[in-house]
C-alpha cells in the first residue's frame, strides 16, 4: 500500500481546507476590526449550508447542474452575511456601548453559538422531518455535478471549493485596495481613532466588515455541507477548533494570513493525519505489530500540536514572523541589511 | 486572626452549617428531594469556585474547566474498576479516588499551562477549548482499548442518597476554605494585579507566569476533586458527558452573572443559574438549550460587571460586606 493518499482523496482535503482558510479570514477580518473574537463564525456559517439544502430541495432536485455552487456560494453567502451583520447590531455592539469587555463579548458570541446551532437543527427537525444528518447528506451528495476523469470519480465541490477560495480572496483584495471604502477600511484596522478624525464613518465600516465575514463564512459553509457529507448544525462545534487554530497559526489580526494560516491547518488535518496514519500502518503495524488503530479520528491533534508548535516558536503567528530574514537565513535571498 | 472575621469567611462558615443541617435533616428518608437539590447547589457553586481562581481572580477565561472534571471522573471510574475492583465501597476508595483525580488533574493543567499560558484572551479560551476535544477522544479511545463502549457503568457499590451527599460536603467544605485563602492571600492579590493590568504587575515584580501557572493548577485540581462526588454519585463514566463544553459554558455563566474579582459572585451566580434552571428550564427539556443562549446574553447585557459587582458599585457601603 502506498502512504499517499488517493487522488479524490487529496482534492477533498484541499476543498475542506479552503474552506477553513475562508473561515479562519472572516474570523481575523472581525477580530482586526472590532475586536470580538467570533466563537459563532463556524455556527453562522452553517446558514450557508442550510440555504444550499433548501436551493437543492427547492429547484436542484429536479434540475441539477454545475450552477449549484454558484448559487450556494452567492445566496449562502447573501444569508449569511445578512444573519452576521444582525448579530453584530443587534446583539454586539449594544453590548460593546454599554461597556462589556472583550470577555463578556466572547462569552455573548458562545451564547449566540449555542442559540444558532439548536434553532438550525430545530428548524432542520421541524422543516425536513429529518434529524439524521447522514440521509440529509445523501440528498445532497446525490445531486452533486461530477466529472469522470480516468478511472476516478471527481466530486464537482472539489473543484468548486478551492476556486471559490481564489476568486473571492481576489476580489476581497482588490475591494480592499481599489476602492474609497477598502482604504478606510484599512485605516479602521491600523487605527480606529484616526480613522474617524479624518472622517471615516467607523461603525459603518464595522457594520461592513462584519457582513463581510459572514459572506465568507456563508459561501465556505455552504460548500462544506458536501465535504462534511451533510447538513448537520451541531458539526459548527467541531469546525470551530479548527477555524481559530487557522487564524492563531496566521496570527488573528491579520487577514490574509488568516487565509494561509486556515488552510495550512485544514490541510494538515486532513492530509497530514492521513499520511501520518498510512505511515503508522505500513510501518508500525505491519513490521511491528503495533496496535492497529486508526488515527484518522484524532485530526483535531494535529491542528492543536500546530497550535503550539506556532505559540512556543512565533508567538504572534505567521505574520509575525519576519520573513525577509527567514530568507536570508536560508541562503534565498542575499545580504541587505538584516537587523 | 483577621481573616477570620472577613465576610467571605463567615459566608463560608454559615454556607457549610446550613449544608451540615441539610445534610443531617436529610437522613429522613421523606427530605430526599431537598438533598438531591442541595447537592446539585454544592456541585455547582463548586464548579464556579474552581473556575473563579483563574477565571474571576486572574482574568483568564478557560473554556475547559470540564476536562478537569472529566479527568476526576475518569480517575474515579480507573479507582473503582481497576486499582481496587472487587473491594466494596470504603472512605479510603473515596479517598484514593479523590487524591488520584485531584492530583491528575493538577499534573495536565501544568503541564498544559506552561504552554497556553502564554496565551491572552480569545486565543487562551480557544486553546482550552481545544484541551477538550484532545482529552475526549483520548477517553473515548482508551475505554475502547479496555474493550468497553462508553458510557462505562461502575459495578455496584450499594451506595446511599446520604452517601454522596456527605462526599459532596467533604469536597465542598475543601473548595470553599482553598478559594478564599486563595483570594485573601498574597497571592491573591499578585492575582489581582495580573487580572488588572498584567504588565504593571510584571514590572511590580509579581512572577506572572508562575502565579497564572500556580492559578490554573490549583483551579484544575478543585475541579478535579468535583469529577469524584460526580462520577459516584452517577456510577457512571460518560466522556460525551462530563467532558461536554457545556458543563464549561455552564462554569463560566455562574461567574460572569455573580461577578468577576469576588469570592460571593460565584456562590451567587451558582444559586441564581441553579435557580433559573431548576424552575425553568426543566420543565421544557427540549428548548432548555434554546433557553440558555438568550439567558446568557441577557445577563450580560443587563449586569456586565455581574450582580456581585453590580450592588458594590451601586451601594458603596455595602463593599465591607460583600467580599
Amino acid at each position: 500500500m502506498s502512504i499517499l493518499p488517493s487522488l479524490p482523496y487529496t482534492l477533498d482535503a484541499l476543498a475542506y481546507a479552503s474552506a477553513i482558510g475562508l473561515l479562519s479570514m472572516g474570523l481575523s477580518l472581525t477580530y482586526a476590526t472590532t475586536k470580538v473574537p467570533n466563537f459563532a463564525q463556524a455556527s453562522i456559517a452553517m446558514f450557508g449550508a442550510v440555504t444550499l439544502l433548501l436551493l437543492i430541495d427547492r429547484y436542484y432536485y429536479y434540475h441539477p447542474g454545475w450552477s449549484v455552487f454558484l448559487a450556494g456560494v452567492v445566496l449562502g453567502g447573501l444569508v449569511t452575511g445578512a444573519v452576521a451583520w444582525l448579530v453584530y447590531v443587534t446583539v454586539l455592539k449594544p453590548l460593546a456601548d454599554r461597556g462589556n469587555t472583550v470577555i463578556g463579548l466572547m462569552i455573548a458570541t458562545f451564547a449566540l453559538d449555542i442559540i444558532f446551532v439548536n434553532v438550525l437543527t430545530a428548524y432542520l427537525d421541524e422543516a425536513h422531518g429529518v434529524h439524521i444528518p447522514k440521509l440529509i447528506g445523501a440528498s445532497i451528495t446525490s445531486f452533486e455535478p461530477r466529472l469522470h476523469i480516468g478511472d476516478y470519480i471527481v466530486y464537482g465541490y472539489t473543484i468548486a471549493l478551492p476556486i471559490t477560495a481564489v476568486v473571492l480572496t481576489v476580489i476581497f483584495h482588490l475591494f480592499l485596495t481599489r476602492t474609497k471604502f477598502g482604504v478606510a477600511m484599512r485605516a479602521t484596522i491600523e487605527n480606529p481613532d484616526l480613522a474617524s478624525v479624518l472622517g471615516v464613518n467607523v461603525n459603518l465600516v464595522y457594520m461592513v466588515s462584519w457582513f463581510l465575514s459572514g459572506f465568507l463564512a456563508g459561501a465556505a459553509g455552504a460548500l462544506m455541507a458536501y465535504t462534511l457529507k451533510g447538513v448537520d448544525p451541531s458539526a459548527a462545534e467541531l469546525i470551530i477548533v479548527t477555524v481559530f487554530a487557522g487564524s492563531i497559526v496566521g496570527g488573528l489580526e491579520s487577514v490574509y494570513w488568516g487565509l494561509i494560516g486556515g488552510f495550512i491547518v485544514g490541510l494538515a488535518e486532513k492530509l497530514g493525519m492521513t499520511l501520518l496514519n498510512n505511515f503508522y500502518r505500513d510501518y508500525f503495524v505491519l513490521k511491528w505489530h503495533a496496535p492497529n488503530v486508526s488515527l484518522l479520528n484524532y485530526e483535531k491533534f494535529m491542528s492543536l500540536g500546530l497550535v503550539v508548535v506556532m505559540l512556543l516558536y512565533a508567538p504572534r503567528g505567521l505574520a509575525g514572523i519576519d520573513w525577509g530574514a527567514v530568507a536570508r537565513r536560508l541562503g534565498l535571498r542575499r545580504g541587505g541589511g538584516g537587523r | 486572626m483577621r481573616m477570620l472575621k472577613r465576610p467571605g469567611f463567615i459566608a463560608s462558615i454559615i454556607l457549610i452549617l446550613v449544608y451540615l443541617a441539610i445534610g443531617i435533616a436529610g437522613q429522613e428518608g421523606h427530605l430526599l428531594a431537598i438533598v438531591g437539590n442541595a447537592m446539585d447547589t454544592m456541585m455547582y457553586i463548586g464548579w464556579a469556585l474552581a473556575l473563579a481562581v483563574i477565571m474571576s481572580y486572574a482574568g483568564y477565561v478557560s473554556f475547559g474547566h470540564a476536562v478537569f472534571v472529566g479527568i476526576g471522573a475518569w480517575m474515579t471510574a480507573l479507582t473503582i474498576e481497576s486499582i481496587m475492583p472487587s473491594h466494596p465501597f470504603t472512605i479510603s476508595m473515596f479517598i484514593v479516588a479523590l487524591l488520584l483525580g485531584a492530583g491528575v488533574a493538577a499534573l495536565v493543567a501544568y503541564a498544559v499551562g506552561w504552554v497556553v499560558l502564554r496565551l491572552r484572551g480569545a486565543y487562551f479560551a480557544i486553546a482550552t477549548i481545544g484541551l477538550d476535544y484532545v482529552v475526549l477522544y483520548l477517553a473515548i479511545y482508551m475505554l475502547s482499548r479496555a474493550g468497553i463502549s462508553p458510557p462505562m457503568l461502575f459495578r455496584n457499590l450499594n451506595l446511599t442518597v446520604q452517601d454522596f451527599y456527605w462526599m459532596h460536603f467533604i469536597v465542598f467544605i475543601v473548595t470553599l476554605f482553598v478559594v478564599y485563602y486563595i483570594k485573601v492571600s498574597r497571592f491573591g492579590f499578585g492575582l489581582a494585579a495580573i487580572r488588572e493590568d498584567e504588565e504593571a504587575a510584571e514590572v511590580m515584580g509579581v512572577d506572572t507566569f508562575k502565579y497564572k501557572l500556580m492559578a490554573f493548577t490549583l483551579s484544575a485540581l478543585i475541579a478535579g476533586m468535583w469529577g469524584v462526588p460526580l462520577a459516584f454519585r452517577h456510577a457512571k463514566f460518560d466522556p460525551q458527558d462530563v467532558f461536554s463544553l457545556l458543563n464549561s459554558v455552564i462554569m463560566i455563566v455562574e461567574n460572569t452573572v455573580g461577578g468577576l474579582g469576588t469570592f460571593l459572585g460565584p456562590i451567587v451566580g451558582a444559586y441564581i443559574y441553579y435557580g433559573l434552571y431548576w424552575s425553568l428550564l426543566t420543565k421544557i427539556a427540549q428548548a432548555s438549550f434554546v433557553v440558555l443562549g438568550p439567558l446568557i446574553v441577557i445577563i450580560i447585557a443587563l449586569v456586565p460587571e455581574g450582580l456581585v459587582g453590580w450592588l458594590r458599585e451601586k451601594f458603596p457601603r455595602l463593599r465591607k460586606v460583600l467580599e
